[in-house]
């Protein structure tokens, strides 16, 4: 069934919500309202208040009682509302969630799944937009999950919910309803931590995720008509822990990378993946690694936005530059 | 959405949910598509809230009122007293037939799984548009576009609207007091049907006409009906009036309609308004992008085409088929137009002079209703029917019926007039007696020279 | 009769038939030509309006792919209408011409005398009553025939493509019906361009059309009609279809010229003429014995050679209006005498165009002699669907190199057109050399004589 990457979230919630009594669903204007942009919507009338219920305005206390339920056996799927407001609850993601295996040896876990949506393009006011998975990798314990299509979007939060361990799952904004894809309507996962060939190639490869993705392809099909050069873009799917394999796989074969991302430059995913490369297969590398990323500012105003945020043509200059 | 301009992909965006759009809408939705619907207020567009329906129950309960004031009543054995009528309470029914149809088209847009979006949409090229809502503004991107955004009032030079004493049609109905007077302005049957209820109503009507008459197109004896139905009603009919020269007020003035698309923004898409100010239009509905279609008052097509709901809901119905994937046009034979006077007029096809005119040799026949039996038992015999063949192979090209339930039997004469069917084919067959319909095979009958219930000359 | 009383159909018995006169009309239609044939051109009456005809007179002459054949009239009577004109295409079953003929007609449309003045009378009253706008000097208007086709009829012609107008009704009624339309889209359009008449949507309203001047006449205009149109669509065909490859040869006549130098007085004296072609005809046999693939046809639906046993050599002939093939049917049983008096009565009866159907058709293979008409050599079109065809050039002294000193020798040269499906270049050159060396020794003819 042809479904926006809202539908197959929906889609994937309710199914949970149906498959395990567990699985609680809950943040503000999720129930009542069906969320801000509706990817709860109809939950609650289906699942009941006491499965699909709203919360207060207060980040600190969703991620806490998400906390507390999960490590006395729930399975909670805790919304907040622009991943811009995870800074208010740091804390209890950082501090708490993040340590409570390795803290008590295994004897608290946080099964626990938070989902956010993020990204740009979409003229938001501040706050809104913000990427924020760099901070994350710095986070040990939290995965960090962003699909970039429906299909992945509905299988990697089922693969998010059965993970024992807390994830961050983020939603990218622009991607929620611009497009329709095939979507089977019964239960499946997607792997965490593996990424995904999309197009093969043989001169470059681009390593992308979330709204970056449609980019990168686009990218490459444009210098392919350009002069002809056959380039790999793999979609990460997840940012922490990065599938460290396919990364290597792809530059030993192709020897030149570029890597996308709206988040700032400075210590994120780019960096992260430059550095595997240069520990691993260095060797292979026919030039430096190329990373086109958002400024390192604070996200900018809608007016800024399409100056800051990576695009075709910033990408195909790397490009060039990585093939010259 | 409450935050940010995020763009939402979609199969099928139609713009105005008049007739033309919600068909097109729920076909398109039959279809397997997904739909946007988007209308500055709830379903229906003028046909439903502003236009035929406001306009028909009031012609209904205007001619209950009338009906029960008449003598016929008396020579029945009927005694009616004191007959009164409320019109702000008539207004208030016409208005909750209005509300029961628009819920109505509500239900079968969200049954159909229709997303209706309350806003005013414009295209910023010809694949997005932009709604402007109640909860914000919206950023479509749609495969296919159909444009239903109809029409409005054509205004008239130095004689601006102002709902008081120069009035539109749909302005007219909304008065919420009778005035004691009212003059009207037009030929259409739109004027004839106002100046109709309005006169039944006791109101003291004046009808100026700007050409040489009434109803253009429509034979003379048909009309001579008609206009005595008027002079009944204590109608006082001008011709060849100039619209400057009437001092009369209020004025209600029915002088055709504009098609909207102003606030469009069609030349942002591309798509080209023809020589009427219309969206051009092919056959199946296409504008000049490929892709965005337009159906109803707002579009023009290659012949120029009366504004009617009927084809509305037909080309949204091409509109919506065609955007698709599927081969069809909109190309019907004729177009029946009725007129809600008393008696009732109901035409489709030839009139014997149009089809002498196309080159036809002309056999017609008619038959008065006052040799019907089942007018007769209705008490109201006063009309006709008449019927246009091709003399050679009896091929029928028109009808005309002036009579009770005009409006509704006309459909036996366009479904004849669109298979093929000859005066035989209409002869033979058995008509239900007493029946209206057996004028139409009486005046069939005249045509082929056998007519049973009219006497011959001796 | 009225035409609403239709023969045939089981209605209950209400009507009552009028017949006012006791004449009938007769509707003259296409009757079916054979082969296949669903088409016809007009191409002369021999009467005309008014005329009073006998039984199996000569009425008029069409013209089919093949043949000009002549229709004598079925019954006796006078031309009434006439109603195709000579230039015009029609199809099986259309009506040519009305004849008014005593006793019973056939059902043609006819309304009763009383009706007809009736009917003009109205049509009179209402054309004089109301003054009418017309553009000044333009005739009535006559009403575009009306397909009659039911709404739902309409809707899949349109969703097919198929134009209406073009559909052969079935029903006796003269309705389209659904069937009907279906299988005019299923049929292999060989007379009609394929499909391509439905009423493609415009965009752009119609524009209303100025009535214009005739343009200066800087070219004139000519439609394709007759022999001519029939030969520009066999040729089209032809091109279109086989993929032409072409050898080339060169071959000493001096044998040959020898050979009819001795034979063509005796023929003559038999009251033959005797050209070359006759033995060119005779020494094709055991050529395409020897080569049946060049004696072969391609089904190109079933994608299959057929090999053929028989041997029908067309030869290619110029007449007034165009080119024609007669055949020479079972060639190889015919002796050379016969087949040079066969040929003189086939060429007589090409110009004069009174030539029948079997004698124009279904060759295997052709000779064109191009030379006859005083050309060097050229490149010919094969007969489709043959799959090859020579040409032969004319005789000519030229200068040729034997045994390293220059002499005159008498050199044909012959063009080989063959499809390139069938046939490789290197068959065709073993083919050409087996002919050169016929055509060089051309007596070895008589070691196989019966």
């Amino acid at each position: 069934m042809q479904m926006t990457m809202i539908e197959a979230l929906n889609n994937a919630l309710a199914l949970e919500l149906e498959r395990d009594e567990r699985v609680v669903v809950f943040g503000e204007d999720i129930g009542v309202n069906g969320g801000v942009f509706r990817v709860t919507e109809h939950l609650q009338k289906q699942f009941g208040e006491k499965r699909v219920f709203d919360t207060p305005l207060a980040e600190s206390g969703i991620i806490g009682s998400a906390i507390g339920m999960s490590i006395y056996g729930l399975r909670p799927i805790a919304e907040i509302q622009f991943a811009g407001f995870l800074f208010l609850c740091m804390s209890q993601l950082v501090t708490q969630a993040a340590r409570m295996r390795f803290r008590s040896a295994g004897a608290f876990t946080c099964p626990m799944v938070v989902r956010a949506p993020y990204g740009g393009g979409v003229r938001t006011p501040e706050l809104h937009s913000d990427s924020l998975e760099g901070i994350f990798l710095q986070t040990p314990g939290i995965k960090v999950v962003i699909p970039s299509n429906p299909y992945d979007a509905k299988g990697l939060l089922a693969a998010a919910v059965a993970d024992p361990d807390p994830v961050l799952f983020l939603e990218n904004i622009k991607l929620y309803r611009s497009f329709r894809q095939e979507t089977p309507q019964e239960y499946y996962t997607v792997p965490l931590s593996k990424a995904r060939i999309v197009q093969e190639g043989t001169d470059a490869s681009v390593f992308a995720y979330g709204a970056m993705v449609p980019v990168a392809l686009e990218a490459a099909k444009q210098i392919q008509q350009e002069n002809g050069a056959s380039v790999e873009v793999i979609d990460l799917r997840t940012v922490w822990p990065l599938d460290e394999e396919a990364i290597v796989a792809s530059v030993t074969k192709t020897g030149r990378a570029v890597v996308i991302h709206e988040a700032p430059r400075a210590g994120g995913i780019g960096a992260e993946v430059t550095a595997i490369i240069n520990e691993r297969c260095l060797y292979s590398l026919l030039a430096p690694v190329g990373r086109v990323t958002g400024y390192d500012t604070p996200y900018p105003v809608p007016g800024l936005e399409d100056y800051y945020l990576p695009n075709v043509p910033k990408t195909l200059d790397a490009l060039r530059r990585v093939m010259e | 959405m409450v935050v940010g301009d995020v763009t939402t992909a979609v199969d099928v965006l139609v713009l105005g949910a008049g007739p033309g759009g919600y068909v097109a809408a729920i076909r398109a939705a039959q279809l397997g598509r997904h739909v946007t619907l988007v209308d500055l207020g709830a379903p229906g567009g003028t046909c439903l809230k502003r236009g035929c329906i406001p306009l028909k129950a009031l012609l209904s309960a205007s001619e209950r009122y009338q009906q029960i004031g008449a003598d016929d009543l008396a020579g029945m054995g009927i005694a009616a007293e004191a007959v009164t009528f409320d019109w702000p309470r008539m207004q208030a029914w016409k208005q909750g037939v209005v509300d029961r149809l628009t819920e109505g088209v509500r239900r079968l847009l969200s049954g159909n799984r229709v997303e209706y979006v309350q806003g005013t949409g414009w295209f910023i090229n010809a694949h997005e548009a932009r709604v402007e809502g109640e909860y914000g503004s919206h950023h479509f991107q749609f495969d296919h576009c159909i444009i239903a955004v109809g029409a409005e009032a054509a205004p008239v030079e130095n004689l601006p609207y102002d709902g008081q004493q120069v009035l539109t049609p749909e302005q007219a109905l909304q008065l919420a007091a009778l005035p004691a007077s009212l003059s009207f302005f037009g030929e259409d049957y739109i004027t004839l049907e106002l100046a109709t209820l309005f006169a039944r109503l006791g109101v003291s009507v004046k009808l100026y006409v700007p050409g040489e008459q009434l109803l253009a197109g429509v034979d003379a004896t048909v009309l001579r009906l008609v206009q005595a139905g008027l002079r009944k009603l204590g109608i006082q009919v001008k011709t060849g009036a100039s619209i400057e020269q009437i001092a009369e007020r209020p004025l209600v003035i029915s002088n055709g309609a504009r098609a909207r698309g102003d606030g469009l923004h069609l030349q942002d898409a591309g798509v080209q308004s023809g020589v009427h100010g219309g969206i051009q239009v092919n056959a199946m509905q296409q504008s000049s992008v490929p892709h965005i279609y337009a159906v109803g008052d707002c579009s023009e097509g290659s012949m120029s085409r009366p504004a009617l709901a009927s084809i509305a809901i037909k080309q949204g119905k091409v509109a919506a088929e065609s955007a698709c994937g599927q081969r069809v046009q909109f190309a019907p034979l004729v177009i029946p137009l009725v007129v809600h006077t008393t008696p009732e007029l109901a035409t489709v096809g030839y009139s014997a002079d149009e089809a002498a005119l196309a080159g036809y040799s002309v056999a017609s026949g008619r038959f008065p209703l006052a040799a019907n039996g089942r007018a007769l038992t209705l008490g109201a015999d006063n009309g006709m029917a008449m019927i246009v063949a091709s003399a050679g192979d009896g091929l029928v090209l028109g009808a005309t019926l002036v009579g009770p339930r005009a409006g509704d039997l006309i459909g036996q004469a366009a479904l004849a007039i669109e298979m093929g069917a000859t005066l035989t084919d209409l002869s033979e067959i058995l008509y239900a007696h007493p029946g209206l319909s057996e004028s139409i095979l009486e005046s069939v009958e005249s045509a082929l020279g056998k007519v049973i219930h009219i006497a011959s000359k001796v | 009769m009225s035409k609403d009383d239709r023969a045939g159909q089981s209605l209950v018995p209400l009507r009552v038939s009028v017949i006012v006169e006791t004449h009938s009309m007769y509707e003259f239609k296409l009757a079916d030509l054979g082969e296949g044939m669903n088409e016809a051109e007009v191409a002369e009456w021999l009467v005309k309006v008014g005329d009073t005809l006998k039984l199996d007179q000569p009425m008029v002459r069409v013209e089919t792919d093949k043949a000009l054949v002549e229709i004598p009239s079925p019954v006796a009577g006078r031309v009434s209408e006439i109603r195709i004109q000579s230039g015009q295409t029609v199809q099986v079953g259309a009506v040519l011409a009305v004849l008014d003929t005593p006793g019973k007609g056939n059902g043609a449309s006819q309304t009763t005398g009383a009706n007809a003045s009736a009917a003009a009378v109205t049509t009179s009253q209402i054309v004089a009553s109301s003054p009418v706008e017309h553009a000044p000097g333009a005739a009535m208007p006559t009403p575009k025939a009306r397909v009659l086709a039911a709404p739902a009829v309409r809707k899949l012609a349109f969703e097919l493509g198929v134009d209406l107008e073009q559909v052969t009704p079935s029903s006796p009624t003269g309705r389209v019906s659904l069937e009907d339309v279906r299988a005019f889209a299923e049929s292999p359009k060989e007379s009609h361009p394929a499909g391509s008449q439905f009423i493609a949507p415009e965009p752009t309203p119609a524009a209303v059309e100025p009535v214009a001047a005739p343009a200066a006449t800087l070219s004139e205009r000519q439609p394709l009609t007759g022999l001519r149109k029939r030969i520009a669509e066999h040729m089209e065909r032809s091109w279109r279809t086989v993929p032409h490859a072409v050898a080339f040869g060169e071959l000493d006549g001096g044998e040959l010229i020898a050979l009819r130098q001795a034979l063509k007085p005796i023929a003559e004296q038999r009251g033959v003429r005797f050209t070359y072609v006759p033995l060119l005809v005779k020494l094709f046999i055991p050529l395409l014995k020897e080569f049946p693939i060049f004696n072969a046809s391609l089904d190109e639906e079933k994608r299959e050679i057929v090999y053929k046993r028989a041997y029908h050599i067309g030869v290619a002939t110029d007449t007034p209006e165009g080119l024609l093939v007669p055949v020479l049917r079972d060639a190889d049983r015919l002796t050379l005498f016969e087949v040079a008096s066969r040929l003189e009565k086939l060429i007589e009866g090409a110009q004069k165009r009174t030539l029948t159907l079997p004698e124009v058709s279904g060759s295997t293979f052709t000779l064109n002699n191009v030379g006859s008409f005083g050309s060097g050599s050229g490149v010919p079109i094969i007969n489709y669907p043959e799959v090859a065809i020579l040409a032969v050039g004319r005789l000519q002294e030229k200068a040729v190199v034997q045994h390293g000193a220059i002499v005159a020798r008498p050199i044909m040269p012959v063009t080989l057109s063959f499809d390139h499906r069938l046939i490789d270049g290197a068959l065709a050159g073993r083919f050409l050399a087996r002919f050169q060396e016929l055509v060089e020794h051309p007596q070895q003819l008589m070691l196989d004589m019966t």
